[in-house]
């Protein structure tokens, strides 16, 4: 298993290697010229061309790609902001902890409440608490999360005026954006949880245990919950990974300021190195989320240790085997 | 003979009278389980009329998407006009039925060009394996490492505004999972007899994966291409929402939103019409995805 864990995390590094060439394609098919943007509308042609120096564009595209890769890697270079002249990689770090916290709180809320839900619902196939509970889930996963955050922000703020509708200066400030991304976050969870359960409550040991007269509670945590909550596990995951990178316009709505709402300030002032920069750190933390992942479902799944440590016999092997055999 | 009928007896009768028409196969099947439930053919019927009013948008709409009643502007609900009108005195109910020809084309084309590319790619890993499906699905996995919406974003804003490239953003976004639903549906094919068979009467590499494994693989890929609709509903919805793509003017739902998003406070019917008509539409796509997936799971019979 070492040796899997090993193997995933080296594969890491041509994971970033791409990630980083697709936004530097992206970045160099971007029309508009970097230099004149970064100086603003009174620079000379002799100010642009020296920026052009500075900033390598007068190198050929491969060299700067080069530069753009070992400058990521070695000073976490990711550009300076056209609007404020700071490096993008500091102002996104400041706007991180936002992020974080957001995925975070609605992740735990999704497990918290989505989990509950989907064993129930599961345990009650065909009564009404299911089919509650999976019109609740259906209707809420087709809702957009801007637009559910408006509503809220419509009747809890400028309705009721319980709740403040700018900003995160006051603690009331995080309850809607918290509210609407862990809804999303249990719609999905219910929604696994409750075909897992379904489709390990179809096993045949299962059916053994009812056979040896084993209690209906044994049955459900030690028999099928161990058992359901893998894939669970796994969704939790990825899910953390898209809260991350899919609260953009939750952020906006709310004026979160978080590397979401960084970019759609970024895209809406045409501020190219701030935009991508923004998007190329949040696919890294992507991919280390996933990384994680994939890794803890090795850990937690005793069946995938065998498979991933197990000798797996290649075509090669196969082929050779089958050869001599012929031979003998 | 004696008229005594067993209940076996009676339930094959009342088989054979509940049409059972020609033979049984499993697409046949799926459809049976399919019309059987009742949230999917309500999503469907969602589906269905929401095409059906973007098809005959002019007909349906009671003013023009641009027609400007200066006399009521900013004006709420009311009996000539139903969900209100905007800031300009533009009709919200007619701009709503007009946005279904935008999100749903835009929608519709994107999920239809990730499946082109997609499939093509999935296909062929899932035929040849081996080093081929290795360093492909290795890309694959560096390209889906980036969050399909983010990356739709960058795509955008590096070419451009506008539909064409709204799609092929989206799509950019999409064309990892599709590939990855297209192989895996052809694997579950792939060493079927069948191919074996065709092979051996001479029939080409394009001809077994075209003309025989795509379409004894076609059920997980019906059920990938309608949730991807709905994803792609919402998608473009709020890429426009964020004011990349479609642009303002054109009354696509998002971009509705977007506009009335400033009028939050005071006129907020603005923001709830189209956001329903979105919601309306992912949750006719999320029924029958449901609804299919169920009938496509062959242990659910």
């Amino acid at each position: 298993m070492a040796r899997y864990i090993i193997k995933r995390i080296l594969w890491i590094i041509p994971i970033m290697f791409g990630v980083i060439t697709i936004i530097f394609i992206i970045s160099s098919l971007t029309p508009g010229d970097p230099a004149a943007s970064l100086l603003g509308a009174t620079a000379t042609q002799e100010e642009i061309d020296a920026m052009h120096h500075t900033l390598g564009l007068d190198q050929p595209l491969i060299k700067q790609w080069w530069d753009y890769i070992v400058g990521i890697v070695t000073r976490f270079d990711l550009g300076n902001s056209y609007q404020t002249r700071q490096p993008v990689i500091n102002e996104v770090l400041a706007r991180f902890p936002v992020t974080l916290i957001l995925a975070l709180l609605a992740t735990v809320i999704g497990i918290v409440v989505g989990v509950p839900l989907g064993v129930l619902s599961a345990l009650k196939q065909y009564t009404w608490v299911d089919n509650v509970v999976l019109v609740f889930s259906v209707l809420l996963i087709s809702l957009p999360n801007f637009w559910l955050g408006m509503m809220l922000l419509n009747i809890f703020s400028v309705q009721l005026g319980w709740l403040p509708s700018y900003g995160i200066t006051s603690l009331s400030g995080w309850v809607l954006p918290i509210m609407v991304a862990g809804l999303q976050s249990v719609t999905q969870n219910i929604r696994i949880t409750r075909s897992s359960m379904l489709e390990v409550m179809r096993q045949d040991y299962i059916r053994t245990a009812r056979a040896k007269g084993q209690t209906n509670k044994v049955i459900v945590t030690k028999h099928m919950l161990r058992n359901a909550l893998i894939p669970v596990a796994t969704s939790v995951g990825s899910g953390l990974g898209n809260q991350l990178g899919g609260n953009m316009a939750l952020e906006s709505v709310f004026s979160l300021p978080g590397v979401g709402n960084y970019i759609v300030k970024a895209i809406t002032a045409v501020n190219t190195p701030s935009m991508l920069g923004g998007i190329l750190f949040v696919a890294l933390v992507f991919v280390l989320v996933n990384m994680a992942v994939d890794i803890s479902y090795v850990i937690i799944d005793p069946r995938l240790k065998t498979r991933v440590t197990g000798k797996k016999m290649s075509k090669k092997e196969l082929k050779k085997m089958l050869a001599k055999q012929e031979v003998a | 003979m004696s008229k005594i009928m067993t209940p076996a007896m009676e339930k094959i009768n009342s088989r054979r009278k509940g049409g059972m028409r020609g033979r049984s196969t499993p697409a046949k099947d799926a459809w049976r389980r399919l019309m059987r439930n009742k949230m999917a053919i309500v999503g469907m019927i969602i589906i269905i009329v929401l095409l059906l009013m973007a098809i005959f948008a002019p007909l349906i709409a009671p003013y023009g998407y641009s027609d400007m009643d200066v006399i009521n502007m900013l004006s709420g609900p009311s009996k000539e006009h139903w969900f209100g009108t905007d800031q300009l005195g533009r009709d919200m109910l007619s701009r709503c039925i007009y946005g279904a020809r935008i999100t749903l084309p835009i929608a519709i084309f994107t999920v239809a060009l990730a499946c082109l590319f997609g499939g093509v790619l999935g296909v062929l890993c899932a035929y040849f394996s081996g080093q081929f499906d290795n360093i492909v699905m290795r890309i694959l996995d560096i390209w889906g490492s980036i969050p399909g919406i983010m990356l739709s974003i960058a795509v955008v804003a590096a070419l451009g505004n506008n539909m064409y490239v709204l799609v092929i953003g989206l799509s950019v976004g999409a064309v990892p999972n599709m590939a990855r639903t297209f192989r895996g549906a052809i694997f579950t094919v792939v060493d079927n007899d069948y191919v074996e068979a065709s092979r051996s009467i001479g029939a080409g590499n394009f001809r077994i994966m075209f003309k025989h494994l795509l379409p004894n693989a076609v059920g997980p890929v019906i059920l990938a291409v309608v949730q991807l609709l709905g994803v792609e509903v919402l998608c473009v919805s709020m890429l426009s929402f964020l004011g990349v793509g479609v642009q303002p003017p054109t009354p696509e739902w998002g971009s509705l939103l977007s506009t009335g998003k400033e009028f939050l406070n005071t006129a907020s019917y603005l923001c709830i019409f189209p956001g329903i008509f979105i919601v309306l539409t992912v949750l006719g796509f999320n029924l029958l995805g449901d609804g299919l997936r169920d009938a496509l799971d062959p242990r659910l019979k």
